[in-house]
């Protein structure tokens, strides 16, 4: 949801497939969406040298200081992942109806069939 | 033994004993791992399975904040291409054990405080007013909420920030910093 208010100023129909992997990062309406997603996965991946290389490019588009916020956003994101993960935080009621729909065409819902699927296995 | 349960169907299925200093119980040592490993496919089922083994959720609670801590700083580390530091040494002493009275079961497989419903101890963290239900995910041990919400405020956004969909805060602007956390997430299976 936060991704789709902050995009929606700059481009009138944005794709977000790129979150889940699978999309053109370009047709979701952010600048150096392809050298932020290839970041990402390699802060995500720790793979070192695969990390060097994205940390470069980046840098080349969005400067240092832009590499140190990048950096900052994925690592904060990569420790809350796990406190939402593990304390089985539900998300916000506010927030479920009007994301349920991106949530299914990005393929976000399909998480939590997972879970319920391990969770039938458990029991 | 984390890597073959990452490769599993079900991380429930393979066994084995992780590589550890013996200073924690074998329980402990497990949680750290899955929860730092394979977040993602973690279950209700699971975590009840820990609490009955003899893990006080205050103790779980905590170990949740303290591995989303390192996880934070340490990626951060790597991301910027420095070399990780070591970690700092216990402190003597005993824990608090605090916990707080209004903690209750709601919206989370762990008690915690609902907005309106916390006391003066914790009046500091909710003076804010209503936020996100991952905000209140820590709160049964009030300190590691407090603390893990701090590294937002420099590492993301402040609480006040985030509702800012037009102002530029950081180097990168709002949607740049909105796409990481998304793919990060995606990555991540985080189902919130």
């Amino acid at each position: 949801m936060m991704l789709r208010e902050s995009v929606q100023h700059k481009k009138a129909d944005p794709d977000f497939q790129a979150i889940t992997g699978d999309g053109d990062a370009e047709a979701t309406g952010v600048d150096h969406a392809a050298l932020l997603i290839e970041f990402a996965e390699s802060v995500v991946a720790a793979d070192d040298a695969r990390l060097a290389s994205a940390r470069g490019s980046l840098q080349a588009a969005v400067g240092p200081a832009g590499v140190v916020d990048a950096a900052g956003v994925a690592a904060f994101f990569n420790g809350i992942d796990r406190v939402a993960d593990s304390t089985g935080t539900q998300m916000d009621a506010r927030w479920a109806g009007k994301t349920a729909e991106m949530r299914d065409e990005l393929g976000i819902s399909a998480f939590a069939e997972t879970k319920k699927r391990l969770e039938a296995d458990l029991a | 033994m984390c890597l073959r349960r990452k490769e599993a169907l079900s991380p429930y299925a393979v066994d084995g004993e992780h590589s550890s200093l013996g200073q924690l119980p074998d329980l402990h040592v497990d949680v750290i791992h899955r929860i730092a490993t394979d977040p993602g496919r973690l279950t209700h089922s699971w975590y009840k399975d820990v609490i009955a083994g003899g893990m006080s959720e205050g103790e779980y609670v905590e170990t949740v904040g303290i591995v989303a801590h390192v996880t934070a700083v340490d990626t951060f580390i790597r991301a910027v291409g420095a070399e990780l530091p070591a970690l700092p040494e216990p402190l003597d002493g005993e824990p608090s054990r605090y916990r707080p009275a209004e903690a209750k079961q709601n919206e989370a497989w762990v008690p915690n405080i609902i907005w309106d419903e916390h006391g003066p101890n914790e009046a500091d963290y909710f003076q804010e007013g209503i936020g996100s239900n991952i905000r209140r995910a820590l709160t049964l041990v009030p300190d590691e909420a407090r603390s893990f919400f701090r590294l937002s405020d420099h590492q993301y956004l402040t609480k006040q920030q985030m509702w800012d969909f037009v102002g530029r805060h950081r180097a990168i602007d709002r949607a740049q910093i909105e796409l990481l956390a998304g793919r990060v997430s995606a990555i991540n299976q985080c189902t919130y």
